[in-house]
């Protein structure tokens, strides 16, 4: 099965398109560079959403069903952000046979001839184009003729990137969806091993997952079903995210260390993205003093803080984990002052922190080249709290996140995020998945 | 293979059997034989049945960084008597 999500499934304009691969590719692992890829869509117009099924197996179908199935809500949602744009035209190319039942074994991939075995079909409607596109059916030899003046059509490299960049939606969505994803390649997966214990549920009923949009919705699903119990599904120098910690966020679970490191490296990939909506910030892991305290090797974790970096940068994180209960450090450094945010304000938990200070001080005292401890240290009383009892991870992933962001004031005034914790949790589920397809 | 023995300085006569110190964050240890090319996945597991956890409720820790599953003696270059922290997430909500 060949599924093309342009650009993550066509709904937005990459802020940087060099930058960012262009197509993403499951279960195979052939790489379409954006050159090959371009041209399967040199015909494609504005707006237009395009999807090429070749060979299915019934698992695979079961997924494009559903697919199907959201189109309409996929192209709701372009109208409702773009309802200016005059020619709202969606193209589905699906195969007649994917409305066969998913059990049909006659469906194996053998059968495909060759990449480039495209089918098209089209339908130019203005707004009520997803209903139509369900009636496309087309028999295989007229959509070889139509293939073939396809090909014919096809044109030199210029008009190739024009084309690209023409169905591509505008600007205030690509923010919206580009914040949220590291960049990716055409990815390779792993064949799903069998791993002993009892096997994680290949399905996950989470309410945050319902409010994302659906592509991310299926797109989640699907690699929730792809990842097995224990595998792992990112990791990144000390942190490994295996799918049993997923399940962990997508369950109003508690998180742990490796989630928040995993958060920054995600917030890291961001700020990397678009370089200007984020201020310069340096991250501690909460690692860095546990480790301390239990007296293991903890020089690496302030490996990448010296005097440069700290004159380069503007803010300091470090995440405190303590008695089972999350809280956030931030030191500013122009400024000399720390700030401290608590989900659940209790001076007790405070108390921490100045030790920590006291600990980075000592162990950085050549890149401050002065007295961290003599910063004003000050609670923060009006930050977005929490009011049950599990999500204070996600509470510190928030302000992390909202605290490195240029121009943003107004978050500490919030007072939704309590309700909209199950969203970012599983937002961040998504983002994971997404970096693991890198 | 990743056959335990609770003393310590047990030396072997074969060289190619490494003796691997798990050390626990409360100071327990816990010495494991084994070969340069056996995953140190095994090892973990059989850490986590023996002390019931969780498999993956904690991390493995060799000079710092974190072994992954796949990671083998010789891949991170140990050497016989070498020592690993044994670190429990921490979770919190």
């Amino acid at each position: 099965m060949h599924v093309w999500f342009l650009e993550h499934t066509s709904i937005h304009i990459p802020k940087y398109p060099d930058r960012r691969p262009r197509f993403l590719r499951w279960s195979d692992d052939i790489v379409y560079n954006t050159e090959k890829t371009a041209k399967l869509f040199v015909n494609l117009k504005r707006r237009q959403i395009f999807v090429d099924i070749q060979g299915v197996t019934p698992e695979e179908s079961d997924l494009l069903a559903r697919m199907r199935k959201n189109f309409e809500q996929i192209v709701r949602r372009v109208d409702l952000i773009e309802e200016k744009l005059q020619h709202c035209i969606v193209q589905g190319i699906i195969k007649p046979d994917l409305q066969a039942a998913p059990s049909s074994s006659s469906f194996i991939p053998h059968t495909i001839p060759s990449p480039n075995n495209i089918r098209i079909s089209s339908e130019h409607t203005k707004t009520d184009a997803p209903e139509k596109m369900n009636d496309v059916e087309m028999t295989q030899a007229a959509e070889r003729v139509s293939k073939k003046k396809k090909l014919e059509r096809k044109s030199s490299q210029k008009k190739i990137k024009k084309q690209k960049r023409v169905h591509h939606i505008p600007e205030e969505t690509a923010q919206e969806v580009t914040t949220k994803e590291p960049p990716k390649e055409a990815a390779k997966e792993e064949p799903p091993e069998e791993e002993h214990g009892y096997p994680a549920s290949p399905t996950v009923n989470y309410r945050g997952v319902e409010i994302l949009s659906p592509v991310q919705e299926v797109f989640l699903r699907e690699n929730i079903k792809k990842y097995l119990d224990t595998m792992r599904v990112f990791s990144s120098g000390n942190v490994m995210i295996s799918r049993r910690m997923i399940d962990e966020i997508l369950s109003d679970s508690y998180l742990d260390n490796d989630h928040i490191d995993a958060f920054v490296i995600l917030l890291n990939e961001k700020s990397k993205i678009s370089p200007d909506e984020y201020q310069k910030y340096l991250y501690i892991s909460p690692m860095y003093w546990h480790y301390k305290v239990k007296d293991v090797k903890s020089v690496l974790f302030l490996e990448h803080i010296d005097y440069n970096s700290i004159q380069s940068s503007s803010i300091i994180i470090n995440p405190i984990i303590h008695g089972n209960h999350w809280t956030l450090l931030a030191g500013y450094i122009k400024q000399k002052r720390w700030k401290f945010y608590d989900s659940i304000p209790n001076p007790m938990h405070r108390s921490i922190a100045v030790k920590i200070i006291a600990s980075i001080n000592k162990d950085c005292k050549k890149a401050f080249r002065q007295n961290i401890n003599k910063w004003s240290f000050k609670t923060m009383k009006k930050a977005p709290t929490q009011t049950n009892n599990t999500d204070c991870c996600m509470f510190i992933c928030k302000y992390m996140e909202n605290i490195v962001r240029q121009n943003n004031s107004s978050w500490m005034q919030r007072t939704d995020w309590q309700e909209k914790m199950p969203k970012y949790r599983a937002e961040f589920a998504y983002g994971l998945f997404c970096a693991a397809m890198k | 293979m990743a056959s335990t023995s609770s003393k310590k300085n047990k030396k072997s006569n074969e060289v190619t059997i490494l003796c691997l110190k798990v050390k626990s964050q409360d100071g327990e240890e816990l010495v494991y034989r084994a070969k340069p090319t056996t995953k140190l996945s095994k090892l973990k597991n059989d850490y986590c049945n023996r002390h019931s956890l969780p498999i993956n409720s904690i991390a493995f820790l060799f000079d710092g960084r974190r072994i992954h599953d796949e990671d083998t003696p010789e891949s991170l270059k140990m050497e016989d008597g070498d020592e690993i922290d044994a670190m429990i997430h921490q979770t919190g909500g």
